[in-house]
């Protein structure tokens, strides 16, 4: 099992910050991938709570593949945390929602440095994040694993 | 509002403030009194500085709305009559220590008073008779509470009614409730 | 003595040396140290920061006995001082006996959210002038005329150093 990537937008659709793992199939044109990422999740979203029997009801978590899965997190300010990661990984999207208390809030929110809506620069997020993705079970499984972050 | 509900709010602010790092109050009203004298410095005009401290507040609610979602583990304030109870009962004892109550609706229930007694920012301060009736020392705070809730897609104003610097018995903010942002589906282009 | 959050004064700060230094991304980006203007704004800054260091020692040395020497008065600042302003006491304490005080916080309160990465610290020096002037104003507050400069090239530590000016 695997990571592959990590996505973070904001409620406009920025891409606040992109991460990748082990990302065998490398995008070519990463804006284009945010891009369609953000609206295919944006049109699934809104999707599943039509589709719910329970109003209000019917939060997008994940959702698998034969091949991967996608885990997803929106917090009540809209951003959206997204992992990608291979199948039977379990449910992570309260990992995600623990990326967004405990790594965003702390070193992006409360950091002086940071411009709300541009993109995340700060070393101290990214090494965060992937200190918190590297802990997943899901990650240290592959004995392949090289970070090309 | 049911009391079960206040009291869950209220046990939350107190665990929230509980948890948190704290500073002394007289820090803060120091450092806050020297900030406005120094706006009042530079835009003079009473109306001006009140603006200008709203601003000032927006820029600090739309980061701290995050922190307090985070430390207290609300995670959905979807509506604006919950929301004002959140706000007076959670978020104003986690950051300031006080508890506020919330009154005043109008039979619409779009608008409401914030009510609160004590007010740290306020500690020692005598305002100078030529601003004691136009200045709203505190206005920052409306601004805060119109960025934090902008963030969860409710769009309000805010303002002072009544503030113990100009001699009112109590501190009331208004907030009027004006819509709640819609999601905007994301970019339609042309390829 | 009532307590607010942390966050609350960290917030009130951030926007604080926004309002002074202006709250453009360029600001964030680049470091316009050398500009006249800007030395102005840094000095408005910090000459805020140290009135409220002034007042603010006064309140925390209210029935406090009288400090019998210099050394006396460093340590006040070091310890009640510092866990008063910045919740923790100086980790070490270093003199050269000639009116030289170096002063080390290894988890210095404003620079505990941004990251050690060498390409900010232009930036990251904003966020000290604020303090430096409260602890400026601290130490005249004890009678002690100085200059104080911080080095935050390995954030989030911090190195103070205290130079005190001849007494006439």
């Amino acid at each position: 099992m695997t990571v592959y990537a990590f996505y973070l937008f904001d409620r406009q659709g920025n891409c606040l910050c992109y991460r990748e793992w082990s990302r065998p199939k490398l995008m070519k044109d990463a804006t284009q991938d945010q891009k369609n990422t953000f609206g295919v999740l944006f049109a699934l979203k809104n999707f599943c709570k039509k589709l719910s029997p329970r109003q209000p009801g019917g939060q997008l978590k994940n959702y698998s593949t034969d091949v991967y899965s996608l885990h997803y997190f929106e917090s009540p300010t809209g951003l959206r945390f997204v992992l990608l990661t291979s199948r039977g990984s379990g449910d992570l999207s309260g990992v995600l929602r623990d990326i967004y208390l405990n790594v965003y809030v702390d070193t992006v929110t409360r950091n002086p440095l940071y411009v709300p809506g541009e993109s995340i620069q700060s070393q101290l997020f990214f090494s965060k994040l992937d200190t918190a993705i590297k802990a997943l079970a899901c990650f240290q499984d592959n004995e392949e694993n090289k970070s090309i972050s | 509002m049911s009391s079960s509900r206040a009291s869950t709010w209220n046990k939350l602010g107190d665990a929230a403030y509980a948890k948190s790092e704290k500073v002394s109050a007289d820090l803060v009203a120091l450092t806050y009194g020297s900030f406005v004298r120094e706006i009042i410095k530079d835009f003079e005009e009473p109306d001006q500085v009140n603006k200008e401290l709203e601003k000032l507040g927006y820029n600090i609610g739309i980061r701290l709305i995050e922190d307090f979602l985070a430390k207290s583990g609300i995670s959905n304030c979807s509506s604006f009559e919950e929301s004002a109870e959140i706000i007076s009962r959670v978020a104003f004892k986690m950051f300031l220590g006080i508890r506020a109550t919330v009154s005043n609706w109008n039979s619409e229930h779009n608008s409401c008073s914030i009510i609160f007694d004590e007010n740290p920012l306020a500690e020692y301060v005598e305002l100078p008779p030529e601003y004691t009736h136009s200045l709203f020392y505190s206005n920052l705070l409306c601004g805060v509470i119109r960025g934090a809730l902008e963030m969860v897609q409710i769009i309000v104003e805010c303002e002072f009614v009544k503030d113990q610097l100009r001699g009112d018995d109590t501190n009331e903010i208004n907030i009027r409730f004006k819509e709640m942002l819609q999601e905007q589906v994301p970019w339609n282009d042309e390829e | 003595m009532t307590e607010v959050a942390e966050e609350s004064f960290d917030f009130l700060v951030m926007i604080m040396v926004d309002y002074f230094l202006g709250n453009d991304e360029k600001r964030k980006k680049v470091s316009l140290k050398d500009d006249l203007s800007t030395r102005r704004k840094v000095e408005r800054l910090e000459a805020i920061g140290r009135d409220i260091g002034r007042r603010w020692l006064e309140k925390l040395s209210e029935g406090t006995p009288h400090f019998s020497t210099e050394l006396d008065k460093v340590k006040f600042i070091c310890k009640e001082f510092w866990i008063a302003t910045f919740q923790k006491q100086i980790d070490n304490l270093k003199t050269n006996n000639k009116g030289t005080y170096v002063l080390s916080d290894k988890r210095f309160r404003s620079l505990l959210h941004v990251s050690e990465t060498p390409d900010a610290i232009g930036q990251l020096e904003d966020y000290i002038i604020f303090p430096l002037g409260i602890i400026k104003g601290a130490f005249e507050s004890l009678g002690m005329n100085c200059e104080v400069y911080g080095d935050c090239s390995s954030a989030p530590s911090c190195i103070f150093t205290v130079n005190l000016k001849e007494q006439e």
